[in-house]
């Protein structure tokens, strides 16, 4: 009889437990989703006197509603824009975006040859030893990343 | 044409999906419409054997030389009727000037562009230092290949800024700019075309600029055109083929 009593409780223990991970869980995943989430940013390591560079990542919106990315700013340029590479008819331009919109789950990738940010103006000479913060205005909230300068290479060297 | 081999494995099961229905069936009616299926799907299995075999060689060989008579690897870049460069005024970032006489002995590829390009222009860079790595050490014989990268932005890019910026990506590159109007009598010889955003050259501006690689052959002729997207081995693979075509110096 004790036995069993005591079973019932360790089975209601258990399942509270369980219960409580999982709200706590969900909790912090709500709080993780509020705003976009940026990974994989670098900046590809450019000659001692570019005065532009330019910077690569992924942002990707987890959250049910639609994001806008408005501003971007970095302490170490005057300036960053949102660039688009467009080659057309043999001819490369490039077109600004004034602000990214991301809809609920979309992901955007800036890459070469593409959408990239671009760094204008460095105030600082920059090496593989600095990270360049990136301070991002969004419709969710501001978030700051930090992307590493790294030397950037293409296949068969 | 891929395709056409995976479909030829799936008409294979298909086969043996019928063959095992027919050895079961039991029925005439069911045993007569497996008979026929069976037979198309023979024919159907035969024709496909036919074509990997006999047809598809025959095509190839065919290909092989594109309609105006050159090896296939190099009908899209190379042009058979070269014309020679002249008038050629730059100055390198050396401070030296840059005649056409400096294309002679030489294959040089040359790219357009301008050192406040954060993109396309270091990409396309890499992907040359990338090309130069994997040169066989015959490519690298005389006449050895150059890489001219060429200012379309004079105002802005000093020899100093582009040899600093030329050479980070390799020693060996070359910067070369001139003034707007001779930079035009080699952008028309060549068809290359850049332009301002809005003809805006005052403060920050962009510059739009042609995203190929031409090709100058050892005698001082435009002889080829690499496209965008650029990719390291068919530049690798297709410059091979054209030092072994080209005529008079390999």
């Amino acid at each position: 009889m004790s036995m069993k009593k005591s079973s019932v409780v360790v089975t209601a223990v258990i399942i509270a437990m369980i219960i409580a991970v999982i709200s706590m869980y969900k909790l912090m995943s709500v709080q993780a989703k509020d705003s976009l989430e940026i990974t994989g940013a670098w900046v590809p390591l450019s000659p001692p006197k570019a005065k532009i560079m330019a910077a690569y990542l992924k942002i990707k919106n987890p959250t049910g509603k639609m994001i806008e990315v408005t501003n971007i700013s970095s302490p170490d340029f005057a300036n960053v824009m949102i660039h688009e590479t467009i080659v057309k008819d043999g001819v490369s331009r490039m077109e600004m975006r004034s602000k990214l919109l991301l809809e609920p789950g979309e992901e955007v990738v800036l890459q070469r040859g593409g959408l990239h940010l671009m760094l204008m103006y460095k105030k600082r000479v920059l090496t593989t030893k600095d990270t360049v913060i990136l301070n991002f205005t969004t419709s969710a909230g501001p978030i700051s990343i930090s992307a590493p300068v790294k030397v950037a290479a293409i296949d068969g060297e | 044409m891929r395709g056409t081999k995976a479909d030829d494995v799936v008409l294979l099961g298909v086969n043996t999906v019928i063959i095992t229905r027919l050895m079961n069936s039991q029925t005439n009616k069911s045993s007569r419409v497996a008979i026929t299926l069976v037979i198309v799907g023979v024919v159907a299995l035969l024709s496909g054997v036919l074509f990997w075999t006999v047809i598809k060689p025959g095509m190839q060989q065919q290909n092989a030389l594109s309609e105006q008579g050159l090896p296939k690897e190099i009908a899209s870049v190379y042009i058979p009727k070269g014309r020679p460069l002249a008038g050629i005024r730059l100055i390198d970032h050396n401070n030296q000037p840059f005649t056409e006489e400096r294309f002679k002995g030489k294959w040089s590829f040359l790219f357009f562009g301008f050192t406040h390009c954060p993109d396309v222009c270091p990409t396309t860079l890499l992907v040359m230092k990338a090309v130069w790595a994997r040169f066989p050490d015959s490519a690298k014989q005389a006449p050895e290949p150059q890489l001219l990268f060429v200012s379309v932005d004079p105002d802005r890019d000093t020899a100093e800024i582009m040899k600093s910026y030329t050479t980070f990506y390799h020693p060996d590159f070359l910067g070369v700019t001139a003034e707007h109007k001779y930079l035009d009598i080699l952008t028309t010889q060549v068809g290359a075309l850049y332009g301002y955003e809005d003809g805006e050259r005052e403060g920050e501006y962009t510059v739009n600029h042609s995203a190929q690689i031409i090709l100058i052959d050892p005698q001082g002729y435009f002889r080829g055109v690499f496209s965008a997207p650029m990719n390291v081995d068919e530049i690798v693979k297709t410059f091979s083929a054209i030092r072994e075509y080209h005529p008079g110096a390999k």
